[in-house]
């Protein structure tokens, strides 16, 4: 780890990790998961040997950079079991700077192509995604059994999908 | 129902949960739709942390910080052949060791996360230097995350005796006195033994750990890890292949006498039986609100005790304690200020080094962090051993007396001359 004292660790914490975080959590969609890489981040890339020559109103979009490779490289080991990240592969110059705009498109998106489900395969998604509704609540709510509604809600998201896919066609 | 449709509906759950869902798959469909599910949740709002998460941030850095540089401290201390010989272990362990440490550290972690309620019978086992071994005592138990557990002692020592905890009290049933002693839930200093969590945040904190072999344990393969402390004595781990979760621990021998600490039976549940921690006033027992100095670890307490002789030595000089003082510092580290009081080394630096100026220390510590060996340290108790000429302490005595866990901060309680 760099020579930084508590001192200037809580300095730099306090200026990043509000909007790290949310960045994080808009990628992995669970606080645990986003609490676990948010100080996975710090600890790598306050280890990172040229850290200090990144200006400090760069270093949120450094963190980003950290947290997005940290993302992958977990995503790949449950697939593959590959390797750790790098942290000196990257490159502070390409990192991406905002996403605000990227995440607004990004929810419109999503409205849009939720609006070409039917009824029943929108409500499913609303209830149990955006509403947080268990199964057994949803079946109740809907009418249906359990079983019909994972059913339900894997085909809604499965067309979804399509449409999704095709749109970025 | 097919099992993706199950998976894709348990990966909802988790998510709405805000826990970390099960990814493993072979199905680039079930991939792609776990996908869609977390670009869908981007409509809801950010879940965001506790307010002390960016204190807890700043606390790990800080004890990174701090262990980096004692890491670099020994490899230096013991020059080049040591970095040779620790490079052709390196190279030997990836050809000998069937999965590397700190793999096998990060699969613990993972495994104890997906856990929400154990139930275990867990032995307890004393072994003399002849590998003779005796049941000292049997324990069942049941834990959930959130604090809550029931201990039960079946056998050995104090059988009968049950131990609960819940959100709100604390409490011990002894069976043959017909009473029951009440305790406040906070300040908690206990944790029965071989807590799994507690064991995984141990290996997790380790100086180093290494896996040294495999064995069968309860019927189950599992890979024996030697993990060592910082500033403690190695101990073993053996761990579950199947489950990654440890199974058995064995700590270094004392007077001869070494314990063996063992889940012979182990189930994962959904919840702890809620009769088993509510509590109910039994009918004919004596009820008592106890002070904590009460409470009775039993089995616990002849190991630390057992584990402690080098402690049985009194300091020359003891050190007056004003426990008032030493609450309000345990707030203000709970707090994420004074993160150093967590450190038995630093306590002692500024111990040393303020009895050198007592008016104060401006610019460097006289004392350096470097001149300050940890000698004994078992996480209740810790001895450092000061190596420098600019003061005629030789050793510091240090005591975690308002909490007993790694978030208990160290006072000073006596030096040596």
């Amino acid at each position: 780890m760099n020579n930084y004292d508590t001192r200037q660790i809580e300095e730099i914490c306090k200026n990043t990790w509000e909007p790290l975080y949310r960045f994080i959590y808009y990628k992995v969609q669970n606080r645990e998961e986003a609490e676990d890489i948010t100080q996975e981040t710090y600890v790598k890339s306050l280890s990172y040997s040229k850290l200090k020559d990144i200006a400090p109103d760069r270093y949120i979009a450094f963190f980003k950079t950290v947290a997005l490779n940290i993302i992958r490289d977990r995503w790949r080991k449950s697939k593959k079991g590959l390797n750790n990240v790098d942290i000196e592969a990257i490159n502070p110059i390409e990192i991406a700077v905002d996403d605000t705009t990227e995440i607004a498109n990004q929810q419109l998106f999503i409205r849009n192509t939720l609006k070409k489900l039917s009824d029943d395969q929108r409500e499913v998604i609303e209830l149990r995604i955006l509403k947080g509704y268990s199964v057994s609540e949803t079946a109740k709510i809907m009418g249906k059994s359990d079983g019909n509604i994972r059913v339900l809600q894997y085909r809604a998201l499965k067309k979804l999908a399509d449409i999704m896919d095709k749109y970025k066609e | 129902m097919n099992n993706n449709e199950k998976r894709l509906s348990d990966f909802i759950d988790s998510l709405n949960n805000e826990k970390i869902p099960d990814t493993k798959s072979d199905s680039e469909e079930l991939d792609r739709l776990f996908d869609v599910v977390r670009q869908v949740r981007t409509l809801k709002e950010v879940e965001m942390p506790d307010k002390d998460f960016p204190n807890r941030i700043v606390n790990k850095l800080s004890a990174n910080k701090k262990t980096i540089k004692k890491r670099k401290r020994m490899i230096w201390i013991g020059g080049l052949a040591s970095i040779a010989a620790v490079l052709i272990m390196a190279v030997m362990m990836k050809f000998v060791s069937p999965l590397n440490s700190p793999n096998m550290v990060y699969a613990m972690e993972q495994a104890y996360k997906e856990i929400k309620v154990y139930h275990g019978i867990l032995e307890v086992i004393s072994k003399n230097e002849a590998g003779e071994e005796q049941l000292q005592s049997k324990l069942d138990v049941w834990v959930d995350k959130d604090g809550n557990y029931y201990v039960e002692t079946l056998g050995g020592s104090y059988k009968g005796l049950i131990t609960v905890k819940n959100e709100d009290k604390m409490w011990q049933i002894f069976d043959e006195e017909n009473r029951v002693s009440i305790f406040p839930a906070f300040p908690e200093t206990y944790k029965f033994i071989f807590e799994l969590g507690k064991e995984i945040e141990d290996v997790r904190n380790a100086e180093s750990t290494i896996i040294i072999g495999d064995d069968i344990i309860a019927s189950r393969s599992s890979y024996i890890m030697e993990v060592t402390p910082k500033g403690g004595l190695s101990y073993k781990l053996w761990i579950d292949k199947e489950t990654n979760l440890p199974l058995q621990k064995e700590g270094p021998m004392h007077n001869s006498i070494g314990y063996v600490t063992r889940y012979t039976e182990i189930e994962f549940i959904d919840t702890i039986p809620e009769e088993l921690i509510e509590y109910n006033s039994p009918e004919g027992y004596k009820e008592i609100n106890a002070d904590i100095d009460d409470f009775l670890g039993t089995i616990e307490d002849v190991i630390i005790e057992s584990g402690n002789t080098d402690m049985a030595n009194k300091p020359d000089v003891e050190v007056e304690v004003d426990l008032e003082i030493e609450r309000a510092n345990q707030i203000n580290a709970d707090s994420g200020s004074s993160p150093w009081m967590l450190d038995p080394v630093y306590v002692a630096q500024i111990f040393t080094s303020l009895r050198i100026s007592p008016e104060g220390i401006v610019g460097d510590y006289p004392i350096d962090y470097e001149d300050l060996v940890i000698v004994h340290n078992d996480g209740i108790n810790a001895m450092i051993e000061v190596n420098s000429d600019k003061t005629n302490i030789s050793r510091v005595y240090l005591e975690r007396l308002i909490r007993q866990d790694e978030t208990g901060i160290w006072t000073v309680i006596g030096y040596d001359m």
